[in-house]
């Protein structure tokens, strides 16, 4: 076997291994309404077939919005619903992955959004989101890797929807720190401080809940990605299905 | 006049007696040329055989002493009996069941038997007997409310001079079981007298229309709609014309509704929703009204049912999940701000986690689902989302039934494809189903988006109307596409559809979504569509409607009667007159107020009439027994109001009877050649359709026969078994017989 050939198998070798990632990076960096971009595309996670139990209950859309296509730290959303999915009794449905002004985002009940940098919703998203959430739908937005950017736009963006409510910190004697796991606090790896989950209200009911720590990175990746910041990955995984599941009892 | 000896084998004496002789003759030649003079001695001997051959074959043509036939110089009647029912006034051919019964009994019975010789007498029954004459027969018109030919019988029988030669019974054989049918088929045995039916009519159903029953909740709040439900019945085959239906408050029309003409058979119900403002007692009163003609007729056109408006209690919800769905928190969201509605969940989280919501102590749901009644007693209405029966123990399907059909309670069962499945049959918990589930199981995954196709009966319901500004179509028919659901095979009797699938068919047509049904005291209701949160999330959706319909269908479940004493009539069937039996059963933990007597002393059973006179008063001992049983006579039909008093005069519970008039005239319409061929079979009679009808000479010659077969069957007969002193005369002329030969020296 000569070099030539050793040189043509690791390229065929290196083409099979990267090649259908990239086109699904592709895919999804289509504008939204380009031909060949759905509104809802599969994630890559549906592609792989991860989860597919067809008479599932638990609907859950990553959101693509603003400039941001839905798949920072891609398989946060797979994780997050594995872990309900093993946990609970919870029948999980794939992942969708759904830009906001999508009708399929009105037949799912759980929308999670991430994301690394600021961003700005128009008037027709906030309209959007605002009879979404006057509807029972429920949103978890979390922080990727503790950058401030991100959680500051959703305060900045979430506070805009209902008149009068702003994003604010939920106490350890809420109830979504009791809804499966007793969470007595949740500490943060490079602060001396203890970390609050946030949340938006509509009429006294909580419909959107952020974690500025990097949630997503605790209990999807170990918290490797956050250089040792934000939320200890037992907590994230205690703390993700409490969401979850204080979502579909409240 | 004294019995005379028959013989049930003549021949055998005839022929016996010639063989007997012949031998006793040869053997007196034989042994005469032996014995040579002695013929004295040879013919006491030869009579001593005769004797003994005598009894032998006096014995072998069985002998019998029959009574006497009739009595000298009484002369046998031809008894007619000629219906005259309701149910013969039913038109066929031209003319009544009825006319065309009269006209054969004045232009062919009656000439024909005037021609024979046999004398008649003509009576008309239905629920009594009435002898007529031929002039009042024409007077007479069929409007009895029932057909008691046994009673009718009965009392005639015993009036006649003497036994009637035959009964001819003129009818359409639709007779109803009455407490004399015995003494009747007793008294045709004794008299001898065959029963001759002819029956009139034809085997097709005539279309009647009857209102069979007026259901409404006995307790409901100030300002909350609800239904008063009168479920009608079309009986026969055919179109029933468009008739009126009105509903009256306290004797006062409030509504009249002109229904459109209806295909028979079938049974529906038709619902009034109704709203009081005040708080008070209400009667409401269903009346049906149109044109009877020959073809149609009505049954029951009337019923009452009284309904108690007071101030709102608060519905408490307990909402019981298998695993955790959307649309516990959807529903929880759309009775948020109710303040009378309270839901308490009770979701399995995981294998052995579970998940309360909302109780209202430390202890509550700790042990799990309630199993016992006491446990039970907090909540009016559970759900069970999608919970299997294998989920609850035998104990706690048992409690929950016994919450439904006794305290009065509901249950809502919602789930998909995966709830409903075979694993329902043969359990408690599946009696509690207004469907029947398909054998097959669910559909499994999600195949194509459906529509729930809310029936337009349904529409009118309080429950389905969820919007001031749109109308139900509007609001039902913009519902979303749903993706899974269970597969229901068709409803139980008695249950009604609320929604169907819209394409998915099944043994009993489309697929049914969505139904309900009364179970004992309580309401029961399946809704077969996974995941129905989709509704309020949806774009287009008013959230509004959505909380509106699950207010009202919760209002509507805890709507059925909930008493801490609760009043039950046992009896099945109510019709005026007759014994009203009812139970009175305590409350379902006989804490120390209750066990003492009730709340303000000892409790009472108060009976009122239709005219509020009191019936009866009966003291209720519940601390020797968790059930008392009573008893009143309800003479008339009408309202009948039960309750139970405390020694203050509180009303501790309270419960209205509607005791239809005794109309049962009118539930079979075909001839029924049966029930006629019945009663003829008791003795030598017979039946024949009219149409069959031989010409009536001919009837009158095959009706004596029957009578002649009938007497000589019915007489009296007293065999004349073997006697002891039968064998002592043959065996002493035997023996005489022997002795003599012996000392004569016969050989």
């Amino acid at each position: 076997m000569n070099m030539n050939t050793i040189r043509l198998l690791l390229c065929v070798l290196w083409w099979m291994a990267t090649g259908p990632r990239g086109q699904a990076q592709t895919q999804a960096q289509k504008p939204p309404g380009a031909p060949g971009s759905a509104a809802a595309t599969p994630s890559a996670s549906e592609a792989s077939g991860a989860i597919q139990d067809r008479t599932a209950t638990f609907f859950m859309g990553r959101l693509k919005y603003s400039n941001n296509n839905g798949n920072d730290c891609s398989a946060v959303g797979t994780e997050l619903m594995k872990l309900v999915s093993s946990t609970s009794t919870i029948r999980v449905q794939r992942e969708r992955t759904l830009a906001i002004q999508s009708p399929e985002l009105f037949e799912t009940p759980f929308l999670f959004m991430n994301g690394h940098d600021k961003f700005t919703l128009t008037e027709e998203e906030l309209g959007i989101f605002r009879k979404y959430f006057s509807h029972g739908g429920f949103l978890l937005a979390s922080g990727c890797c503790t950058n401030p950017a991100f959680p500051a736009a959703v305060r900045q963006e979430l506070g805009r929807i209902f008149p009068g409510e702003s994003v604010r910190a939920l106490p350890y004697e809420h109830g979504i720190y009791r809804a499966f796991h007793r969470i007595e606090s949740v500490p943060s790896l490079h602060e001396r401080k203890e970390i609050h989950l946030e949340g938006l209200f509509y009429e006294g009911r909580l419909v959107a809940v952020l974690c500025e720590d990097g949630l997503c990175c605790s209990f999807s990746m170990e918290n490797r990605c956050n250089n040792g910041k934000g939320v200890p990955p037992i907590h994230g995984r205690k703390l993700a299905l409490n969401i979850a599941i204080y979502a579909l009892t409240h | 006049m004294e019995s005379t000896l028959s013989f049930d084998f003549p021949w055998v004496l005839r022929t016996g007696g010639v063989l007997a002789g012949g031998v006793l003759l040869a053997s007196v030649l034989t042994e005469g040329r032996r014995v040579r003079g002695a013929w004295l001695r040879l013919l006491l001997v030869t009579l001593l055989r005769a004797v003994a051959l005598g009894v032998v074959l006096f014995l072998a043509a069985r002998p019998v002493f029959v009574a006497p036939a009739d009595p000298p110089g009484v002369e046998r009647k031809l008894l007619v009996l000629l219906d005259r029912s309701a149910s013969m006034a039913l038109e066929e051919g031209g003319q009544t069941r009825f006319e065309a019964a009269r006209e054969f009994l004045n232009r062919e019975l009656a000439p024909a038997a005037r021609g024979a010789g046999i004398p008649m007498q003509e009576a008309v029954f239905a629920e009594d007997v009435q002898w007529v004459t031929a002039g009042d027969l024409a007077r007479v018109k069929p409007e009895g409310t029932g057909t008691n030919l046994g009673g009718a019988l009965a009392s005639a029988l015993p009036q006649a001079e003497a036994p009637p030669l035959a009964v001819v019974v003129l009818s359409d054989g639709v007779f109803q079981e009455g407490a004399e049918t015995g003494r009747a088929l007793s008294l045709l045995s004794q008299a001898g007298t065959p029963l001759v039916g002819i029956g009139f009519g034809s085997e097709a159903e005539l279309r009647v229309l009857s209102l069979t029953q007026l259901g409404a909740p006995p307790r409901v709040g100030v300002g909350t709609s609800f239904e008063v439900s009168a479920m009608l019945e079309a009986r026969g085959q055919g179109m029933v014309p468009p008739f009126d239906l009105s509903l009256m408050r306290n004797g006062q029309v409030i509504e009249t509704r002109q229904l459109p003409a209806q295909v028979a058979p079938q049974t529906w119900t038709v619902n009034f929703p109704v709203s009081e403002e005040r708080e008070g007692d209400y009667e409401y009163t269903v009346q049906l009204a149109g044109q009877a003609s020959p073809q149609v007729r009505f049954g029951n056109q009337r019923a009452s049912a009284r309904v108690h408006v007071e101030n709102s209690r608060e519905v408490r919800v307990l909402y019981v999940q298998g695993g955790l769905t959307w649309d516990y928190k959807f529903v929880s969201i759309a009775l948020k701000n109710d303040p009378t509605f309270k839901i308490t969940g009770y979701t399995r989280t995981a294998a052995q986690s579970f998940f309360r919501q909302n109780v209202e102590s430390a202890e509550e749901l700790t042990e799990g689902f309630p199993s016992t009644p006491a446990e039970m007693a907090p909540y009016r209405v559970v759900v069970l989302s999608n919970i299997r029966p294998t989920d609850l123990t035998a104990a706690q399907q048992e409690v929950l039934a016994r919450f439904v059909s006794e305290r009065g309670g509901g249950v809502l069962m919602m789930g998909g494809a995966d709830t409903f499945d075979s694993s329902w049959r043969g359990t408690r918990l599946e009696q509690l189903l207004p469907v029947l589930l398909a054998p097959t199981g669910g559909v499994m995954g999600i195949e194509k988006p459906f529509r729930m196709n809310v029936l337009p009966e349904a529409l009118r319901r309080p429950v389905f109307a969820v919007s001031e500004t749109r109308t139900a179509e509007e609001v039902w028919g913009a519902l979303p596409t749903f993706l899974t659901y269970g597969r229901i095979d068709a409803g139980k009797p008695g249950a009604q559809v609320w929604a169907e699938h819209s394409e998915d068919r099944g043994p009993g047509g489309r697929r049914i979504l969505m139904a309900t049904q009364r179970f004992g005291a309580g309401i029961t209701a399946v809704l077969a569509v996974q995941n129905f949160w989709r509704w309020r999330l949806a774009k287009d959706a008013e959230p509004a409607e959505y909380d509106r319909f699950w207010r009202q269908l919760f209002r509507y479940l805890a709507s059925a009667d909930r008493e801490q004493v609760l009043i039950q009539c046992t009896d099945t069937e109510l019709r005026a007159p007759m014994d009203v039996h009812v139970a009175v059963s305590g409350p379902a933990s006989m804490t120390g107020e209750w066990a003492a007597g009730g709340r303000g002393g000892a409790l009472r059973l108060v009976v009122e009439d239709p005219q509020g006179q009191v019936l009866l008063k009966q003291d209720l001992a519940f601390e020797v027994q968790a059930t008392v049983q009573a008893v009143f006579r309800a003479e008339k039909a009408g309202l009948y109001r039960l309750s139970v008093r405390n020694g203050e005069g509180e009303t501790v519970s309270l419960r209205s009877l509607d005791v239809p008039e005794s109309h049962v005239e009118l539930e079979r319409t075909a001839r029924d050649m049966g029930g006629l061929a019945q009663w003829a079979a008791v003795g030598e009679g017979f039946a024949l359709k009219r149409e069959d009808c031989p010409p009536a000479a001919e009837l009158l010659r095959r009706i004596r026969e029957s009578a002649t077969a009938e007497r000589r069957r019915g007489r009296e007969r007293a065999p004349l078994e073997l006697r002891w002193w039968m064998l002592a005369v043959a065996a002493g002329a035997l023996s005489a017989e022997w002795l003599l030969r012996k000392r004569w020296n016969f050989s």
